[in-house]
């Protein structure tokens, strides 16, 4: 580990947004195509890289997601794989979405697809009322247009008896 | 420098470790605090607030009938991010825009019934209907579809021009992934879906899966972005064939199966690494004796890739398979399709066609009765020579009648340098080291 930390290619500083920073292996920083293309194009001269998006507990989050898939050799797949449905689990709406955008701007695909996913089962198959009191989502229609909502699915009958 | 940085990164390297402390410290305060978090976010959609890509993300993760459901939400949903959905999915079973009524689904693709009718012609306007709504709306936003898959049987010709509509669509939105499952019914089944010249000029198309229409003639195949293709029950000739796959030079991922008129194919794709043939004959039962032969598809597969990582055929062993692939790095898989009388030809051919496989690096065997494969005693010596190479085998027996002993003393003549034998049959799973 102390030779590790020695060699100074190997690792790197991320700081949050509120100020906390992170040192991290550099093969776990790659799991993120936004830092892979920062070291590439050689902007990891900087000693910190901030992060003005994403606050420590989501940072934590991710990077505790990042390492488990950057040391997991791609033969246990099947222990990845129950490693991300763990790590949902249980999550709170709000610390989902503050990963969700987090993975989307580090571009952590695997991440993302999984949040994404973990959104998309809290929809499916819910009515839309459900849907709105769940996410907070305004109702903006008034009672007529949300009747010609419906109406729309009803045009396609037209025409027949 | 190196030496002040050493000691910068130890410094943070200490102050992480206490973050770490710190942060399960912060975690348990905050878990504690979930009701007031959560309070502080009543009010706040973030689920609309997300940038476009994570929506459709989600969107395309959900089932079409809770995508379509999510215009209900909000004017926002209704007329910018719905309508800008990357993926169409279209099935006449499920399409859930037609059958208001949670219980009933529409007609079923795979079996006719007059019934169905109605719901067909529904559909078919429906789909007219929400062509014409897309096309509006597309051009607000330019972003393209990544997924177009319709799945319907036409009842005549008369709705061929909604289809042609709804493709030429897609490939206009550099459409990545087309799945196309479109037949005919009744007497109607023989005068089956041509697929427009445009399809195969999508130079953005990915992913592509015809299930039962016609790839047509004198068509030019220009597919520079496709790796992956699967080809059920399509009508294709040998020539245009042919012709598909040298248009595709990326293609990874090749399945072709039940394509009863291509008697011969070739493939050369130096990308390919993964192959599936299946020529089950699945209407075996419905067509005569005489007329077998001449419907039963490929009697000779061609292969010319170099890096194939999986193989897989299940079909008759009739057929005469060429591979120019060493196939160190592949796993093949067979599934036999025996005849109901097990002759001396049954065996020397199923010797033929092994022979083709045992550099692979497992190859695997699937076959109803151990029966099959245990070669009889008779036959050895005009067997011979043996298969020297083949180093792992895998059975997968569906009913077993013997004991393992037997299959391996059945088997080891034929294969003498096996080192490990795979014995699989229901809860039966047996490594044989030999």
């Amino acid at each position: 580990m102390a030779s590790s930390i020695e060699n100074n290619n190997e690792k790197l500083t991320l700081k949050s947004s509120d100020g906390e920073e992170f040192l991290v292996e550099k093969h776990v920083a790659l799991q993120s195509t936004l830092l892979q293309n920062m070291l590439d194009s050689d902007c990891s001269s900087a000693d910190v890289i901030p992060l003005p998006k994403i606050d420590a507990r989501t940072l934590a989050l991710v990077l505790g997601y990042c390492k488990k898939h950057a040391d997991a050799s791609s033969s246990k797949q099947g222990e990845l794989n129950s490693f991300d449905s763990e790590f949902l689990k249980d999550m709170d709406m709000g610390a989902l979405f503050n990963l969700v955008l987090a993975a989307n701007f580090m571009e952590i695909k695997g991440l993302l697809d999984i949040a994404a996913q973990k959104i998309a089962d809290t929809i499916k198959d819910k009515p839309h009322q459900e849907v709105r009191e769940i996410f907070h989502v305004e109702n903006d229609y008034t009672p007529e247009e949300e009747a010609a909502v419906r109406e729309e699915n009803r045009w396609a009958f037209e025409g027949f008896p | 420098m190196p030496l002040k940085r050493k000691t910068h990164n130890q410094k943070n390297s200490s102050s992480h470790k206490y973050r770490n402390n710190e942060a399960k410290t912060l975690e348990k305060k905050e878990d504690t605090n979930n009701q007031l978090q959560a309070g502080d976010q009543i009010g706040i959609d973030r689920l609309s607030g997300l940038p476009e890509p994570i929506i459709h993300d989600i969107l395309l993760s959900l089932p079409l009938s809770d995508a379509i459901s999510t215009k209900y939400l909000s004017r926002r949903w209704r007329h910018c991010i719905w309508p800008s959905c990357p993926a169409l999915d279209f099935d006449e079973y499920s399409c859930p825009v037609l059958y208001l009524d949670e219980y009933s689904f529409g007609a079923n693709y795979f079996q006719y019934c007059t019934g169905d009718d109605e719901n067909r012609r529904r559909f078919a306007k429906f789909l007219l209907g929400y062509l014409q709504k897309q096309k509006e709306r597309r051009s607000i936003n330019h972003r393209g579809i990544d997924k177009f898959g319709i799945r319907m049987a036409l009842l005549g010709e008369e709705s061929d021009p909604v289809v042609d509509g709804w493709l030429n669509f897609a490939v206009k939105n550099n459409v990545k992934e087309l799945d196309l499952r479109i037949k005919r019914v009744l007497y109607q089944c023989f005068n089956r879906y041509w697929l427009g010249d445009y399809v195969f000029a999508c130079r953005s198309l990915t992913t592509l899966h015809i299930d039962n229409c016609v790839v047509p003639e004198d068509c030019v195949f220009d597919l520079p972005s496709l790796k992956k293709l699967t080809l059920s029950d399509a009508k294709i000739t040998e020539d245009v064939f042919l012709h598909l796959i040298r248009g595709c030079p990326l293609v990874e991922d090749l399945c072709v199966q039940f394509c009863k008129r291509l008697y011969t194919m070739e493939v050369t794709a130096p990308n390919l690494k993964s192959l599936k043939l299946n020529i089950t004959d699945v209407d075996r039962l419905y067509i005569t004796d005489v007329d077998r032969l001449s419907v039963r598809g490929i009697v000779e597969a061609k292969v010319f890739s170099s890096n194939l990582k999986s193989l897989e055929y299940s079909g008759d062993v009739k057929i005469s398979f060429c591979c120019w692939d060493n196939l160190r790095l592949a796993e093949v898989k067979i599934s036999l399709d025996p005849p109901m009388e097990l002759s001396s030809e049954w065996f020397f051919r199923l010797k033929k066609l092994l022979k083709g496989f045992v550099k692979s690096k497992v190859l695997t065997l699937v076959c109803p009765s151990d029966q099959v494969i245990i070669f009889p005693g008779a036959l050895w010596q005009n067997l011979l020579p043996p298969l020297h190479d083949l180093k792992h085998l895998r059975l997968e027996i569906s009913t077993l009648s013997t004991t393992c002993s037997a299959i391996v003393d059945g088997l080891i003549w034929l294969f003498p340098g096996l080192e490990t034998l795979t014995i699989k049959s229901g809860s039966i799973n047996k490594l044989i080291k030999l």
